[in-house]
C-alpha cells in the first residue's frame, strides 16, 4: 500500500469517533431512503404484476338487479374488453369465539369457469364445486385473523337466512387488496370477511335467477374510462344502477393509492434530512482536518506530489467514510425494509410480496450521499489543494477574536470570563454554529415528523369520533326499512334512545362538474350526532336546503345559496334542484346533510331509515349487538367506543412504534451533532482547556467552556427545529391531502416535550462522552508545544 | 503583603524534596527523569534551575506545580504532602498557591490581556486587581488587546501578570524567555524580578540559558536528573545588565 493511503486508513482511525457518528447519519439516511423507497417498489410491482395476472378489472358498477341479457349491451360500449357479471352483497357472519359483529361480503364465482376479472389467487385448498350450496373461498386476511382453515365451518346470514358454509379454499384478489368495510378509513381483517361461492346458490339466495346486482369490466388501452362510465351509468339506471366507478375510486386500490403516496413522502423527506445532516457534518469534519493538516499538505506537496493528488486523497478519505455508511445503510435498509414489507403485507393481501432491493434505488441512494458529502467538503478540499507549500507549513495565524454582540450591548460586566470565551468562541466560528443548530433543529423536526400521524389523526378521530359523533352503536340497514322500525330498536333493553337516518347515494352535478356521494338526511333536531360548521362549531339541520363539506364544494364550485343539481343513485331515477345553505367540515369524507323528511319526500319511498344510531346501556352492548345481528335487515354494526379502541389498539400502536424508530434516528442525529461539535471544539482547543487546568480550574469549570456552547447550541435550536418541524409537517399534510382524507394540523405539547427531551438527552450523553475526554486532557504535553 | 512578615518568612521552607524520583514509561523503554532530588525552596528567593535538554528541570517543576506525580520519594508544599494530594487537591493547590509561566504564554486567545489576568483572579481567594497585575509589568496601556494583537513579549508579560494576580505563594517559571530573542527576553525578566522584589513571591525559573543565574539567589544545576550543584550568588544582576 503506497504510504499516503496509509496515511488515509491512520488518519481515519484516529478520528474513528467523528467518522461513526458521520457514517451513522449516512447510514440513517441510505437506509431509510432504501427501506421506503424499496418496499415502495416492491409494493407497487407486486400490485402491477397481481392486477395484470389476476386481470384487475376497471370499471366498477353496482345495481340494484339486472337480468344477464343486458350484457350484450354493455359489451357493445367501445372500448369494453371484458366483462364479469356477479352477484355481489354483504353478510353477517359469525366467527366461533369471537363476540363482535363481524360483517362479509361475499361474491360470485360463475358455475363453470374461472372469473374472466378479478381472479383470485388461491393459497390453500381448492375452487367451490359447481352448484355445490355451502362451499366457499374465504379471503385470506379473515382466515388468518381468525386462524381458520380449509374444512373449518363458518355461520352465515345471507339475505336473512342462516347458513353453515364450509371453507373449501382460502384465497385473495386484486378486487381485495385492502380489506375493510367500504367507508371505513382502516382496514380491519377481522370484523369484514371477503368470501366467494358458486353462482347458483347465491341466485338462489338473493333470488338472483339469470340476473346480476355487479359488474365489472375491462377497457381496452387507450379507452377512456369516464366515457365508458357515462354510458354505462346510462345503460344501467333504468336497473337502479348506483353509478359506476372507475379503480381510482375503488376502495381497495384507492387505498393503496393512498399509501404509496405516503410512502414516497417518507421516503423524500426523512432520507432527504438526514443526508443533508451527514453533509453537514462532513463538511465539519473535514474542513478541520485539512486546517489542522496544513503543514503535512505543505509537506507533501513540497516532496513533489501534485494538487491532484492531493485533492484524491481527501476526497478518497470522503469516499471512504461515505462508503462505510452506505454499506452499513444497505445492510440496514435491507433488514428494516422486509420488516416493513412484512408489516405491509399484513394489511394488503397480496399472493406474493418478496423484498428486494432495487439496483437504481441503491445507486440512486449512494449517488445522492456522495454528491452531498462531496458538495460538503469541496471548499474545504479546494483549500487543501491550492495552498502553496511554503505558506501550508507555516503555522497558521493566531487566530483573531472579537467582543461578543452582547458585550458591545454592554454587558460585559455581567459577564465571567468563561461566558466571554463561549460567546467569542462562537461568534468567530459562525458557520460551524449555524450547521449545529441546523443539525440539532432537524432532528427536533425529525421527532416531530414522527409524531405527526399520531398527533393529527388522533386529533381529526377524537373530533369525529367523540365530538361529532355522540352516539354509541351506529346501525345501518342493508336497505332502506321503514322508520318504525326505529321504535322497535328502542324498545330493546339497554337501549336509551335510538334515531333513523337516511342515506342515498347521489351524484351532486353543478353545471359540468359532477361527484358522486351520499346524501345523509337527518331529523333537525337530532340528538346523537352533530354536524360541525367550518369553524368547528355544532349547526342545525336546516329544514331547507342541505348543508355541504367544504371541500365538495371547491371540487363543485358551489357557494353559499347556490341551487345544486342531485341525481338520485338509488336506482328510482329522480332528479333534485336543492339550495345549498351552507358549508360543514369533516376531515373524512365528502357528504352532504338534509332534513330527512324533506329528503323522503323527494324519494318514492317517502318514510324509509337506512341506518339508526343509539344511545346504550354499555353494560348491555353484547346483547343488544347480538340481538341486532340476528335480523336479517341489519348491515353493519358500529361500536364506537370498540371501534376508538381498535383504533388506539392497533394503529396507535403502529405508530408509536414508527415514533419510536424515526425519534431514535432522530437522537443519532442530535447526538451525532453535538459529539462532533463538542470533539472538534474539544481537539481545536485542547491547549486552551489544558492551560486553564494547570492554572487551577476544576475540570467543572473548563467543561462549562466547552460544554456551554452546545448547551446554547441546543437551546438555540430547539425553538427553531419547532418551527421547521412544524413547517415540514405542514408541508407533508398538505401534500397527503386528498378528497377523501384532509388530517388537521395538530401538534400535542407532548410532541413538542418529546421532541426536546431526545435532543436534550442525547447532547446529555455526548456532553457526557466529551466530558470524559475532558478529564484526561494531557496537562503537560500542550505546555512544551507551540501552538 | 508588609515588610514584616515578608521578614519573618524569609527563611521560611516552601518546597522541600527528599529523594524525587520520576520514571516514565514511554513503550517498553523506561525513561528515569528524576533519579533521587533533595532540594528546599525558600520564600521570597528567585531560584535558577539550570540543565540541558533531558535533565529532568521541567519535570522537577512540573511536580512541584502539581501538573505530575512523583514515582517515588517526598514533596511538601509547606505542611502537605504533594506526593498524597488528590487529583482535587492538586487543583484547589494550583488555584490557589502556584502561579505558572510557561515557555508558550499559554493565553487563552479569546480574551483579552485584561480578561486573561481575570479569569484567575476569578477564581483565587485573595487576588490583586487585574489592572493591577497587569501596571506591575508596564502592559497597563494594552490591558484590552487580545493576544493576537499583542508582541511575544507582551504575551509573556501578560502570562506573568496572569500567574502573580493570585498572589500566589511561588512562581513556576518553564523557559519563560525560551521563544524570545535576547532584547524582548531581558524586558520579561525585568518583569519578573519586579515581582519579586514587589510581592516577595518565591520564583523559580528553569532555563538552559546559564546568563540567567546571574539574576537569581540560588542557581540549582541538573545533569541527568540529579542535582549536580547548588550555588548562591553573592551579588544579583540585575537583567539589563545582562547579555547574551
Amino acid at each position: 500500500m503506497r504510504a499516503i493511503n496509509r496515511k488515509l486508513f491512520r488518519d481515519i482511525s484516529n478520528m474513528w469517533g467523528m467518522v461513526f457518528v458521520i457514517a451513522l447519519m449516512i447510514i440513517c439516511g441510505s437506509a431509510t431512503y432504501i427501506t421506503f423507497l424499496s418496499t415502495l417498489d416492491s409494493l407497487r410491482q407486486s400490485q402491477e404484476s397481481y392486477y395484470q395476472e389476476y386481470y384487475f378489472s376497471n370499471v366498477f358498477a353496482s345495481l340494484k338487479r339486472a337480468p344477464n341479457a343486458l350484457a350484450s349491451r354493455v359489451r357493445e360500449i367501445e372500448g369494453v374488453n371484458r366483462i364479469e357479471l356477479r352477484i355481489q352483497s354483504g353478510v353477517n357472519l359469525e366467527v366461533p369465539g369471537f363476540d363482535e359483529a363481524v360483517t362479509g361480503m361475499v361474491t360470485s364465482l360463475p358455475d363453470e369457469r374461472e372469473p374472466l376479472l378479478n381472479r383470485l389467487y388461491l393459497r390453500e385448498g381448492r375452487m367451490p364445486n359447481p352448484y355445490v350450496e355451502n362451499e366457499i373461498v374465504l379471503g385470506d386476511g379473515f382466515a388468518e385473523g381468525h386462524g381458520l382453515s380449509t374444512g373449518d365451518k363458518l355461520m352465515a346470514v345471507i339475505n336473512g337466512r342462516k347458513k353453515e358454509l364450509t371453507i373449501v379454499g382460502i384465497g385473495l384478489s386484486p378486487e381485495f387488496i385492502f380489506q375493510g368495510q367500504p367507508g371505513n378509513t382502516s382496514g380491519d381483517l377481522l370484523r369484514f370477511g371477503i368470501m366467494w361461492m358458486r353462482r347458483s346458490p347465491l341466485e338462489a339466495a338473493f333470488d338472483m335467477d339469470g340476473a346480476f346486482n355487479n359488474v365489472v369490466l375491462s377497457v381496452t388501452r387507450g379507452t377512456n374510462e369516464k366515457d365508458v362510465i357515462v354510458q354505462l351509468d346510462q345503460i344501467l339506471k333504468s336497473h337502479g344502477g348506483l353509478g359506476a366507478i372507475s379503480r381510482e375510486d375503488q376502495n381497495s386500490h384507492f387505498f393503496i393509492t393512498e399509501e404509496f403516496k405516503q410512502l414516497k413522502q417518507t421516503a423524500t423527506i426523512i432520507p432527504t434530512i438526514f443526508i443533508l445532516v451527514a453533509a453537514f457534518l462532513l463538511n465539519v469534519v473535514i474542513s478541520r482536518l485539512v486546517r489542522t493538516q496544513r503543514e503535512q499538505v505543505g509537506i507533501l506537496k513540497a516532496f513533489g506530489y501534485t494538487n491532484y493528488e492531493i485533492g484524491i486523497h481527501y476526497s478518497l478519505m470522503v469516499s471512504v467514510i461515505v462508503l462505510i455508511g452506505l454499506a452499513g445503510g444497505i445492510l440496514l435498509g435491507h433488514d428494516l425494509g422486509q420488516r416493513l414489507s412484512a408489516l405491509y403485507a399484513s394489511y394488503y393481501r397480496f399472493p406474493f410480496l418478496h423484498f428486494e432491493i432495487n439496483l437504481w434505488d441503491l445507486i440512486a441512494a449512494s449517488f445522492i450521499c456522495m454528491a452531498a458529502a462531496y458538495s460538503g467538503v469541496f471548499f474545504s478540499i479546494r483549500e487543501a489543494v491550492t495552498l502553496p507549500p511554503a505558506e501550508a507549513m507555516r503555522p497558521e495565524q493566531p487566530k483573531i477574536y472579537h467582543k461578543s454582540i452582547l458585550e458591545k450591548m454592554g454587558a460585559s460586566d455581567l459577564l465571567d470570563q468563561p461566558t466571554k470565551m463561549i460567546l467569542r468562541q462562537m461568534g468567530r466560528q459562525r458557520m460551524k454554529i449555524v450547521f449545529g443548530v441546523l443539525g440539532v433543529a432537524f432532528a427536533i423536526a425529525l421527532v416531530m415528523l414522527g409524531r405527526m400521524s399520531n398527533d393529527s389523526v388522533k386529533y381529526a378521530v377524537e373530533v369525529e369520533f367523540r365530538q361529532a359523533n355522540l352516539f354509541d352503536l351506529g346501525v345501518s340497514f342493508r336497505e332502506g326499512i321503514s322508520k318504525h322500525a326505529i321504535m322497535e330498536i328502542q324498545r330493546t333493553p339497554g337501549v336509551y334512545y335510538s334515531e333513523g337516518y337516511r342515506s342515498v347515494p347521489v351524484r351532486m352535478i353543478a353545471g359540468h362538474r359532477r361527484y358522486l356521494t351520499a346524501l345523509e338526511g337527518h331529523y333537525t333536531n337530532m340528538k346523537l350526532r352533530q354536524i360541525l360548521d367550518t369553524e368547528q362549531q355544532p349547526v342545525e339541520i336546516p329544514v331547507e336546503g342541505l348543508l355541504m363539506n367544504k371541500t365538495l364544494g371547491e371540487i363543485l364550485k358551489v357557494e353559499s345559496g347556490d341551487t345544486i343539481t342531485v341525481e338520485f343513485m338509488d336506482g328510482s331515477g329522480r332528479m333534485a334542484q336543492i339550495p345549498t345553505v351552507g358549508f360543514i367540515h369533516q376531515y373524512f369524507g365528502l357528504g352532504c346533510y338534509m332534513n330527512i323528511e324533506k329528503l323522503n319526500s323527494l324519494l318514492p319511498e317517502k318514510s324509509l331509515v337506512s341506518g339508526s344510531y343509539l344511545a346504550i346501556d354499555r353494560a348491555y352492548e353484547d346483547e343488544i349487538t347480538a340481538f341486532l345481528k340476528e335480523s336479517p335487515f341489519v348491515g353493519e354494526i358500529i361500536s364506537k367506543h370498540r371501534m376508538i379502541e381498535r383504533f388506539y389498539e392497533s394503529t396507535a400502536q403502529t405508530w408509536l412504534i414508527i415514533a419510536l424508530f424515526i425519534s431514535l434516528f432522530a437522537g443519532a442525529t442530535a447526538f451525532s451533532v453535538v459529539y462532533n461539535n463538542a470533539r472538534i471544539s474539544l481537539s481545536e482547543r485542547n491547549r486552551e482547556l489544558a492551560s486553564l487546568r494547570v492554572l487551577g480550574l476544576t475540570r467543572g469549570e473548563i467543561s462549562y467552556i466547552l460544554l456551554g456552547e452546545l448547551a446554547i447550541v441546543v437551546l438555540v435550536a430547539i425553538p427553531i427545529g419547532f418551527f421547521i418541524g412544524w413547517g415540514i409537517t405542514y408541508f407533508t399534510l398538505w401534500s397527503m391531502q386528498t378528497e377523501l382524507y384532509r388530517i388537521p394540523m395538530n401538534i400535542t405539547a407532548a410532541t413538542y416535550a418529546l421532541a426536546a427531551l431526545v435532543v436534550i438527552v442525547s447532547a446529555v450523553f455526548s456532553g457526557w462522552l466529551v466530558r470524559r475526554k475532558l478529564n484526561r486532557l494531557d496537562l503537560i504535553g500542550v505546555l512544551k508545544t507551540r501552538e | 503583603m508588609n515588610a514584616n512578615v515578608a521578614n519573618t518568612i524569609a527563611h521560611e521552607t516552601i518546597f522541600s524534596t527528599r529523594n524525587l524520583t520520576k520514571t516514565y514509561k514511554m513503550g517498553v523503554v523506561e525513561v528515569q527523569a528524576l533519579r533521587g532530588i533533595d532540594m528546599e525552596i525558600y520564600a521570597s528567593e528567585i531560584v535558577v534551575l539550570l540543565g540541558a535538554s533531558g535533565s529532568g528541570k521541567s519535570t522537577l517543576v512540573n511536580i512541584l506545580g502539581g501538573l505530575d506525580t512523583a514515582t517515588a520519594g517526598q514533596v511538601h508544599y509547606r505542611k502537605v504532602n504533594l506526593t498524597e494530594a488528590s487529583e482535587s487537591e492538586l487543583t484547589s493547590y494550583r488555584r490557589l498557591s502556584v502561579g505558572f509561566v510557561f515557555q508558550f504564554y499559554n493565553l487563552i486567545p479569546s480574551l483579552t490581556a485584561r480578561e486573561n489576568v481575570a479569569i484567575v483572579t476569578e477564581i483565587a481567594e485573595h487576588p490583586m486587581k487585574p489592572e493591577e497585575a497587569l501596571a506591575l509589568v508596564d502592559l497597563e496601556e494594552r490591558m484590552d488587546h487580545f493576544p493576537a494583537q499583542l508582541s511575544g513579549g507582551e504575551q509573556q508579560r501578560v502570562a506573568i501578570a496572569r500567574a502573580v494576580a493570585k498572589n500566589p505563594d511561588v512562581l513556576l517559571c518553564d523557559e519563560p524567555t525560551g521563544a524570545l530573542d535576547s532584547k524582548t527576553g531581558i524586558i520579561v525578566l525585568k518583569a519578573l524580578q519586579k515581582v519579586n522584589q514587589s510581592l516577595g513571591t518565591a520564583t523559580v525559573l528553569i532555563t538552559h540559558n546559564v546568563v540567567i543565574g546571574g539574576m537569581a539567589d540560588r542557581i540549582i544545576s541538573l545533569h541527568d536528573g540529579k542535582i549536580a550543584g547548588i550555588r548562591e550568588n553573592k551579588v544579583k544582576r540585575l537583567p539589563e545588565e545582562m547579555e547574551w
